[in-house]
C-alpha cells in the first residue's frame, strides 16, 4: 500500500511518543508501511473542495447526559 | 411441522399463537440444534440454556393467561457478545476483557427486546471488538472451512442453523450485511439512530448500528420494529416510530430502483455481478422501473469509512492499546496503533467529507425510491485468507473487500438490507442489498421480500 519514499518521510517513532505508545523498533517498522498506505488513502480527502464544510457532528445543549 | 428451530420467527409466532407450538419446545428445539452444530460452528460465547427455558416458561404462560407481548413473544434470540446483559461479562470475544466484570444491566436493545416477549438463548462470538470481517473464532455453516463473515458471525451461524430465530448484530462498516450475506440471511441496518447503541461496545461512535439478522425479511422488519426506538442514553438517537413491517407484501410495481452505473460493478466475482443483475431483472419484471444511476463521490466513500473508524476505535481502546496492546489479536492490534497515529486533520477532513456524501445520496434518493446493488463483491473465502487479487490485476486486502460495498451506507447512516440471492458455482450464498433514504425502512424491506420470493435460498 505504501512507497518507500512515503515510508521515510513518516517517523513512526515520533509519532508513537506523541500518542502515548511504547512502540518497539519491530512494531514501528511493522507499522511504518501500513501507516502510509493508509495515509496515501486518504489523500484523496485533499482533494475534495470542502469550502466552509464543517464536520458531521454536534450536540444538543439541551439534552441531558 | 417441520423441525420448529428452523421456521421463520413469522412462521413459528403463528404456531404458537394457533396453539399448536410452546415457547418451550421451540426454545428446546433451538437448543438441541446449537447442541448438534456448536462443536463445527463455535457460534457461541456461552449459551443461557436455563435462563432461556425459564424465559420460555414463562412467554407460555404469559400466553395461557390472554397476554401477548406482541410477534416476538416467546421467541428465542441470540445476542451479540458486544451488547451487555445484566450479569454477563460482554467478552468481545477478546482476552483484553477476561478479567472484565459482568455487565449490571441490560443493553438498551436487549431490555426493548426481552419487554417484546424475547427468549435470549446466549451470547454469540464476534470479530474481536467487533474490528474486522471473518470472526476467526466462528465457522461458516454452508462450507466450515470458509469465514462466516464478520463482525456478527456467530449470530449469522447460529440463525442459519437454527440456533435462533434472530441474532442481534451490529454494523459499522457492514457487520450485520457482510455475514448475513456470507451464510445465506437477511441482515437489517437500519437508518443511524434508530437502535440504541447504549449498552453495546463501540467500535466507531458516529459509523455504529445496531439491528437484527434473521431467515426472511419479514422476520428482520419485526425484529426491527421491536428494537428501534427513542433513548436519551444514545446521544444519535432517534425520536421517531419505526413501521418496518407496515409496507411488506405490496410489491414493487411502480417503484423507480437505482441500479449503479459505477462503483459497486468493479471488482467482484462474476457470480455476485450475475446475481444482482439477476435480481436487478427480476424487479423489473415485478413492475419496477429500473433507473441507472451515478454514485455520488464513490471516490471518497472508502477513505471516509476508514478515516472514521481507526481514530475513533483507537479512542475507544485508548487505555488498554496502551496498558495491555499484547492481549489484542494482531490484526486488530494493528488497526489501533495506527489509528492511534493517525493526525487529528485526517479525522476531521472525513468528517467534514461526509457531508458532501449525504447530500449527494439524498439527492440521489430524490429521483429513485431504492437503489440495488450486490452487498459484497465476494462470496465466503477460506479461513486465513489474507487478499483476493481481481481480474484487474489489483490485489486487494480481504477487509475492503468486503467492506467496499457496504460502507456507503455507514458513511451515510442510510437504510440497507442484505437479502439472498441464490449461490456461486460452489453454492455459497450470494447476498444483494437494498438501500434507501433515510427513515426508509419500510420500503427497503417492502423490495426485498419480493427478491427473496423470487430467489428462494436451498435449506
Amino acid at each position: 500500500m505504501a512507497d518507500d519514499a512515503t515510508d521515510k518521510d513518516l517517523d513512526v517513532a515520533a509519532l508513537a511518543t506523541a500518542a502515548g505508545l511504547a512502540l518497539s523498533p519491530e512494531r514501528q517498522a511493522l507499522l511504518a508501511p501500513i501507516l502510509s498506505g493508509l495515509m496515501a488513502d486518504f489523500a484523496v480527502l485533499d482533494t475534495v473542495d470542502l469550502g466552509e464544510t464543517p464536520p458531521a457532528f454536534g450536540f444538543d445543549p439541551r439534552a441531558k447526559p | 411441522m417441520s423441525d420448529p428451530a428452523l421456521l421463520a420467527l413469522t412462521e413459528a409466532a403463528a404456531e404458537m399463537a394457533a396453539g399448536r407450538l410452546s415457547s418451550v419446545e421451540l426454545t428446546q428445539a433451538c437448543l438441541e440444534r446449537t447442541q448438534a452444530t456448536e462443536a463445527a460452528l463455535n457460534a457461541y460465547v456461552v449459551q443461557t440454556p436455563e435462563a432461556a427455558l425459564k424465559a420460555a416458561h414463562k412467554a407460555d404462560a404469559e400466553r395461557a393467561s390472554g397476554q401477548v407481548r406482541g410477534p416476538l413473544h416467546g421467541v428465542p434470540v441470540a445476542v451479540k457478545d458486544l451488547i451487555d446483559m445484566a450479569g454477563l461479562v460482554t467478552t468481545c470475544s477478546s482476552a483484553v476483557r477476561r478479567d472484565f466484570p459482568p455487565a449490571h444491566e441490560d443493553a438498551a436493545v436487549v431490555a426493548r427486546l426481552k419487554d417484546a416477549g424475547a427468549v435470549i438463548v446466549g451470547k454469540t462470538h464476534t470479530h474481536e471488538f467487533a474490528y474486522g470481517i471473518a470472526t476467526p473464532t466462528t465457522r461458516n455453516p454452508w462450507d466450515t472451512a470458509r469465514i462466516p463473515g464478520g463482525s456478527s458471525g456467530g449470530s449469522a451461524a447460529s440463525v442459519a442453523v437454527g440456533g435462533c430465530a434472530m441474532g442481534i448484530g451490529s454494523d459499522t462498516g457492514g457487520s450485520i450485511r457482510i455475514p448475513a450475506a456470507l451464510c445465506g440471511l437477511v441482515g437489517l441496518k437500519p437508518t443511524y439512530g434508530r437502535v440504541s447503541r447504549a449498552g453495546v461496545a463501540s467500535l466507531s461512535w458516529s459509523l455504529d448500528h445496531v439491528g437484527p439478522l434473521t431467515r426472511t425479511v419479514a422476520d428482520a422488519a419485526l425484529c426491527l420494529d421491536a428494537m428501534a426506538g427513542f433513548d436519551a442514553r444514545d446521544p444519535a438517537s432517534l425520536d421517531v416510530a419505526c413501521a418496518a413491517a407496515s409496507e411488506l407484501g405490496q410489491g414493487v410495481k411502480g417503484l423507480r430502483i437505482g441500479w449503479p452505473s459505477d462503483y459497486f460493478l468493479t471488482d467482484l466475482q462474476p457470480a455476485v455481478a450475475e446475481a444482482a443483475a439477476k435480481a436487478r431483472d427480476r424487479l423489473a419484471s415485478e413492475g419496477a422501473e429500473i433507473v441507472e444511476v451515478a454514485i455520488p463521490h464513490a471516490d471518497l466513500i472508502l477513505a471516509v469509512e476508514y478515516a472514521l473508524c481507526l481514530p475513533e476505535a483507537s479512542s475507544y481502546h485508548y487505555e488498554t492499546i496502551r496498558s495491555r496492546p499484547h492481549l489484542y489479536n494482531e490484526d486488530v492490534r494493528i488497526f489501533l496503533e495506527a489509528g492511534a497515529l493517525l493526525p487529528a486533520s485526517v479525522y476531521l477532513q472525513a468528517q467534514r467529507a461526509r457531508l458532501p456524501i449525504k447530500a449527494g445520496f439524498a439527492a440521489l434518493f430524490e429521483g429513485i425510491d431504492a437503489l440495488l446493488a450486490p452487498t459484497v463483491a465476494a462470496t465466503a473465502v477460506p479461513c486465513d485468507t489474507p487478499s483476493l487479487t481481481w481480474e484487474s490485476g489489483r490485489e486487494e486486502p480481504l477487509n475492503p473487500v468486503y467492506v467496499r460495498f457496504s460502507a456507503p451506507a455507514n458513511v451515510t447512516g442510510l437504510p440497507s438490507i442484505s437479502v439472498p440471492a441464490g449461490c456461486d458455482g460452489q453454492g455459497l450464498p450470494i447476498g444483494v442489498q437494498i438501500m434507501g433514504p433515510a427513515l426508509s425502512e419500510a420500503r427497503i424491506c417492502r423490495i426485498a421480500q419480493v427478491l427473496e420470493r423470487l430467489e428462494p435460498m436451498a435449506s
